[in-house]
Parts: C-alpha cells; structure tokens; sequence
C-alpha cells in the first residue's frame, strides 16, 4: 500500500540570509492508520514539518505528497487540507466561533456544507471528543484541557484522513494531557485516522506506534518506541528525558539487578517487581 | 427618546445594576464633558461670571442635553451587547451590508473581521490584567509619579499588549487557514438570522422615528 | 523559625455586589516559615492564583489579614504604599515572557530595580548578577529580548523579577511549556535561590515537581484549604489526590501498584532511586 504522507528530502529555512537550516533533507513516510510521534526539542523544527505538511509553509527543496497527490501550487494547497486537520499548541489561539457547537462548524462554513448536514455532523464530533454537553458554551469560559478538546472536534468534523497535533498538549497540565492523548488513541483505533502527533514529552509518545526524533535539523531516529526508549545516549543527546519507567529498569541494572533488557512500561516494571517476592 | 430607550430596557430584562456597570468606565468622561458645557456654555442668563467662566441658562440646558444624550448612546450599547452574541452582531452587520455586494464590496470578511474583533475583546482585558500585574508585581505603580514616569509605564503595557496582540493574529490566521477558510469561496452559515415580522416592525418604527426627528428639529 | 507569611481567615470576593460576584477564597489561614519550598495544588478555579497574589498586595482581603514580615495588609490598605512589599515578595506569572517590552535584555532586567528606586548603576549591577543566575550569557546583554528563544526569554523574565531581590519568590506554573531541558534549567535555579534562603511558594499541576522538589505541598478546592502536609503524607492519601482531579507521580503509582499485588514498603517513594533502595531492603528483610 502507499504511504498517506511521503516526505522526501525536503529542506528549509526562513527568509533571513544568515538564518541556518531549520530542516535540513528530510525523509519519511506514514502509512494509513499509522500513529506517528515525532520528538524533538523546543526549537527543533518539529513545528515547521507541520505546517510544511499542510501548505502553509513552502518547502525551498524537496516534496511533500499525501496520497500520492503532490504539494505545489496553491490550489492544490486547499485540496490537500481537506485531508488533515490540525491543532495547534496554544488553546486560546484558535477559537472562531462565539459558542463551542458554531466554533466547531467554522471547516465546514468553510467549505459551503448545506447547515442540516453541519449540525449533525458538528454533533457526531463534539461526541467523540466528550464536549457535546458544552455545546452552548463560550469558548472563553473552558478549560485548557476542554478547549484542545473542542479543537480536536473542529478539525476531525472534516473527516481529514490525517489528524496532525502540533505541541497541543505542552500548555496543559498532565491529567489534561492524558485526557487528549486518550482522545487521540480512540480516533486513531476506531477511526483508522492516521495521527501525526509532535511532541517533546517522551511519556505521551509510548502508545503510539512509531517515533521519528528530530535533532540538529535532521531525523536521527526512526522506529518503534521500546527501541528508542533504550538508546539513552541518543535521548541525552536530543535534551530529552527518559521515561519513568526506563530511569526505574536502568536503576535496577546499576544496582545490580537481572532485569529484562528490553524497555517496560510502570505496569509491566511494577508486575517485573512482584515477582521478586 | 428617553422613552423609548426606558421601554427597551424594560423588555430586555437586563439588569439595572448591569447597565450602570457599562456606564461606570466613561463616567468621568461624561462629567468632564457637562462640566465643560456648564463652566464655557454661552447665551441665555447669565448666573454667574468670573474671569472667562460664565454659568448660564443655556449652557446648563446643553449640559443637560449631552448628559442624557451621552447615557442613552452609552445604555442602548450596552443593551445591544448584552442581548446580542458577537456572532449575531457580526452576522448581522453582514446581512446589513449585503446591498454593497452589488459594488463589490467584500461583506463576508467585514463580518468575519468584525465577529473576530468583537471575540478578541475578552481575550483582550484578560491579557491586558496579566501584564499589568506582571509590571505592578516588578515595581510599576500605575496612575502615580511624573509624567514621564507614567508614560514610561504604559509603554511597560502597550508593547507587550501590541506583541502578544500580533501573536495571536498570526496564529489564528494559521488555525483558520488550516480549516479551510479562504476568502474567494463560498461560506455557509451554522447561525441563521432570520428576518421575521417583528424585524419589519421594528423597521417601520425606527424610520418613524428618524422623521419624526428630523421634522421636529427643522 | 520566625512565620514569614501569615495569612488569617482570609476571604476574598471577586466583584462584590455585583451579579458576577464570586466568592474565591474562603476562611483561608496559613502561616509560611522562612526558607520554605511550599507548592500550591488544586484543580483550575480553586483558587491557588488569588491566594498567591494575596501575598504580594495585588489583591486585597476582602475579610481577614495577610502579613508579610511587619508590613500588614488588609481591606483598609492603600494601594499606592505597596512598594515595599512588591520588592519584598517577587512574582512570576505564568508565561512571564509575557512582560517583556525594552529594547535590550539588560534593560529588561533592569526595570524593576530601578521602579524599586535604584540608581542606574545600581540597577545594572543587579542585573548583570540576575542574569548570570539564571544562566544567560553577557552576548546576549544588549539583544533585544524578543530575538531570543522561548526557553531563553523565559529565562531572562524570570532574571527581570530575581534583579529585585525579594526574599520571597512566588511562581506561578514557571514550566508550562518548556521542553524537559528548559523545565529542568528554572527547576535548578529555583532550588539554587531556595539553598541561599529565598522563601519559594509555587503554583504547579506536575506532581513531580511537587514531589522532587517541596518540603510543603497545600492542595486548594473550592477556595479553601483542603490539605497541608509533606508530599509524601499527601500521596499517602490517594483518594485526596483523585478529587483534586491532580495525578500521581509515577514513582507513587508504582508504589500503589505493589500494594495491589501485596507488597507492602516501608515508605512511598519519591524518586526512581528511593523505589531500587525500598525494594533491596524489602528484599534483605525477606531473606
């Protein structure tokens, strides 16, 4: 099958002479369904891959093609979009609508959907993100947490084929965190939507089923998460932090403990735990 | 016109205490004003004299006249914002504007521009109050000291408003931009305005009204 | 110890008599002793900001009395005799690269000792000792702040309220944002101000933080005091933690998670380290 996003050997770099290279020959593909984490450090360019892929930024080099379709001129600009959404890091940035349900509706405004259809199709995506009861709401009088909901169901009423997160979890506090992440997985599991999600918390990066890690402008790293998990020179190296689970095993194994060597997450360490008794 | 405005408030349900609180924030300007048209207003009897200030019967009439001028714009304003979410008003000024399609005049995005504007405002004071704390919390004591001490401390709030003022603009035209939002197409609306009866009557009235003035006063 | 802070039966009412009155604290009583590291929880609208803004006079009680060293604040102060105060007690914002606004960094840094009524030359010299605390290199003096990095501006907003030299620094959610290496580099500092005896009182939702760093954690719901003990007593109550929708570090919920199995410790552990060391011991008793 081909992939739904192909990027190949793609560089940039803001107008300013001097400026160095933000992305320096980049390449990488998702394939359909796929949850994809891309990490790296505040500053790494994580952010400008995401706003490549949606056109609203030009590659000086390299292409850019979701389902084999090519990013080039600006119409097909609008065309691509149509297959993703986006959500961005800050919750107050965002928000069009006056209420919660017409914010939501503001895509498919957008796209001249018939106003019978936009409702239920605003309904079926506040469901999904748990936020149809505050459908009336001011967008101004939610939580952090509720907002990036609503922004979620702003860009999956559009039933993109891809759902891109850009940092959209930094600004929230961790049980927040986890209740987008939550959200995330199901759409990626019940949907088959492919998740392109950019991060530098490593700990919400472990359910998902691939991690490409960016570094110096360049992808140095592309593979499951228990692997990278174990490459702590590498994750030293990006300025990131290890997982809980996988300081805790690297403790065992300084302290001279025979434990797996393989990564585990703190279920899996605390069942390794019990059997020690 | 008192009148009418007092029926309005009555059949808007809002809350007096409410409607002074939309007062509260010009209310020095409105005194400013009526002092300036009693203390400087010419003709009529004179009350009183010193120097270039003169009280007369006349400039105690204007006075009287932009105070209750001044509070009626001020209570049907904050009627209007009270009873009506941004997105009507915006959707309204749009549909108000629809004449002006014919000469090609962009009505879709002056009501997008206007709703986005109206919905900045909170955003706006909420921002506004951080920064101000921020700079009271770093020693800025606003509204005290000499003048170029407090020009100095509006600048230590306007170019941090301006900043993240921008931020936002860029950023929100990123998330419209990712939604599709373009203005060469076609929009449909989640809202509907619908022009009913009583907006007719409403109509009528109001051009009543204007001519009824315009005759009264020529 | 001498009490720093007191804070007695305190209430605070946003916008009195007005329909959007609303009442944020309520018979709120703490005293805070000096060279505390004490983190304030609790769910958003508990009132952990209001509480903290009490301590440096930019509200007022609407009942009840703060006291700061010997200055006492309470609804009859004037606003305008604050000054000593605000230096006395530096404040951090969320998002302190908000407040930003000279032309150069040094400048920045340097505008609040001279609100406090330093001479130039005395500001500077308070700058330049801020700036070298918080880590930002003297190339950078006569940038503009705004060409800098976010992890770089946040640093030099948080120089711009060390320069003041309070004794008490209060920080509202100074990580939210920043990568785990930023996160780390204004964790360090602030323990570093905390060992020359800053008293620090933080607002935070990452219980790890909580954990590594506090010596005191107060949890706020509805406006009240609802816990004041060691992190370690708080996570020993779960269900406490769970309605303050707050989450469990992981080292805890590991610790929870042995309970289940049967496995009792003899402590609940804060750090990777402290669960290696509880389990050997666990072991060495077995055998």
């Amino acid at each position: 099958m081909d992939p739904i996003i192909r990027v190949s050997n793609l560089s940039f770099q803001y107008d300013d002479e001097d400026a160095s290279k933000i992305l320096d020959d980049i390449s990488f593909q998702c394939e359909k369904g796929e949850y994809v984490s891309l990490i790296g450090k505040n500053g790494s360019g994580k952010s400008t891959i995401a706003k490549l892929i949606d056109g609203l930024l030009a590659p000086q080099t390299g292409t850019i093609k979701i389902n084999d379709i090519g990013l080039s001129s600006h119409e097909n600009d609008r065309e691509m979009r149509k297959s993703i959404g986006l959500v961005f890091q800050n919750p107050d940035d965002q928000f069009v609508g006056a209420t919660v349900a017409s914010d939501v509706a503001f895509g498919l405004e957008n796209r001249a959907v018939p106003r019978e259809i936009m409702k239920s199709k605003v309904k079926v995506a506040l469901k999904r993100v748990g936020m149809w009861d505050f459908r009336n709401e001011m967008p101004s009088s939610l939580s952090g947490g509720q907002k990036q909901r609503v922004a979620i169901a702003g860009a999956i009423v559009l039933d993109p084929q891809i759902l891109i997160l850009d940092e959209a979890t930094s600004m929230l506090d961790p049980l927040a965190t986890k209740q987008i992440h939550e959200v995330v997985n199901k759409l990626n599991q019940k949907q088959n939507m492919t998740i392109l999600s950019i991060t530098h918390d490593i700990n919400v990066t472990a359910k998902s089923d691939r991690i490409l890690a960016l570094n110096d402008s360049k992808i140095i790293f592309d593979g499951k998460p228990s692997v990278f998990f174990q490459k702590h020179e590498l994750i030293a190296n990006m300025d990131l932090e290890l997982p809980f689970s996988e300081k805790l095993r690297q403790k065992f194994i300084d302290t001279g403990y025979d434990i797996s060597d393989r990564y585990m997450d703190d279920e899996e360490i605390s069942q390794w735990i019990s059997k020690l008794f | 016109m008192t009148v009418i405005t007092l029926t309005l408030v009555y059949l808007s349900h809002s809350r007096i205490k409410m409607l002074l609180r939309g007062v509260k924030p010009i209310l020095w300007l409105i005194i400013f004003t009526v002092l300036i048209q009693i203390l400087f207003g010419h003709g009529g009897t004179v009350y009183f004299h010193l120097w270039f200030i003169s009280i007369t019967s006349l400039g105690i009439i204007n006075a009287m006249m932009i105070f209750v001028r001044l509070l009626l714009i001020i209570i049907i304003a904050t009627i209007l914002t009270i009873t009506t979410s941004p997105s009507m008003i915006a959707l309204g000024v749009e549909t108000i504007l629809v004449p002006l399609k014919w000469i090609k005049v962009p009505t879709e995005t002056i009501g997008m521009m206007v709703s986005i504007a109206l919905q900045f405002i909170p955003t706006l004071i909420d921002e506004l109050d951080d920064i101000m704390n921020a700079q009271r919390a770093r020693g800025v004591d606003f509204g005290k000291g000499k003048l170029i001490k407090r020009a100095q401390s509006l600048v230590s709030l306007i170019i941090p408003l301006f900043i993240s003022s921008f931020r936002h603009a860029e950023h929100l035209a990123d998330a419209m931009e990712a939604r599709g939002y373009s203005d060469e197409v076609k929009r449909s609306h989640y809202q509907l305005v619908a022009w009913t009866k009583l907006d007719w009557i409403a109509l009528l009235f109001m051009i009543l009204l204007t001519a009824v003035v315009v005759l009264v006063r020529s | 110890m001498d009490k720093q802070i007191i804070l007695k039966n305190v209430d605070f009412i946003y916008q009195p008599d007005l329909p959007s009155e609303k009442q944020a604290l309520t018979n709120v009583s703490l005293e805070i002793e000096n060279g505390e590291f004490m983190a304030i929880v609790g769910k958003t609208g508990s009132g952990k900001s209001t509480l903290v803004q009490m301590i440096n006079g930019l509200l007022k009680p609407t009942l009840g009395e703060v006291t700061v060293g010997d200055i006492k604040i309470n609804n009859q102060t004037n606003n305008h005799n604050l000054s000593e105060l605000r230096q006395k007690v530096g404040m951090i914002f969320q998002f302190p690269e908000k407040q930003l606004f000279e032309d150069t960094v040094l400048k920045d840094v340097a505008f609040g000792p001279l609100n406090f009524g330093d001479d130039e030359p005395t500001a500077n010299t308070k700058a330049i000792k801020a700036l070298s605390i918080v880590g930002v290199s003297k190339k950078l003096y006569d940038r503009s702040p705004f060409e800098l990095s976010g992890g770089q501006m946040r640093r030099v907003a948080i120089a711009g309220t060390i320069a003041c030299e309070p004794q008490i620094l209060i920080l509202d959610e100074p990580t939210v944002g920043l990568d785990p290496n930023g996160k780390n580099e204004i964790l360090k500092i602030i323990h570093q101000l905390n060992e020359k005896g800053v008293t620090i009182i933080m607002v935070t939702h990452d219980m790890d933080v909580v954990a590594q760093n506090a010596n005191r954690v107060v949890v706020m719901n509805k406006g009240r005091v609802s816990s004041d003990s060691t992190p370690r007593e708080l996570f020993a109550n779960p269900e406490l933690i769970a309605n303050n929708s707050l989450a469990l570090p992981d080292s805890v919920q590991i610790y929870y998670d042995l309970v289940h199995d049967g496995i009792q410790l003899s402590q609940i552990p804060l750090t990777a380290n402290e669960v290696v060391e509880q389990i050997t011991q666990k072991r060495s008793g077995v055998k």
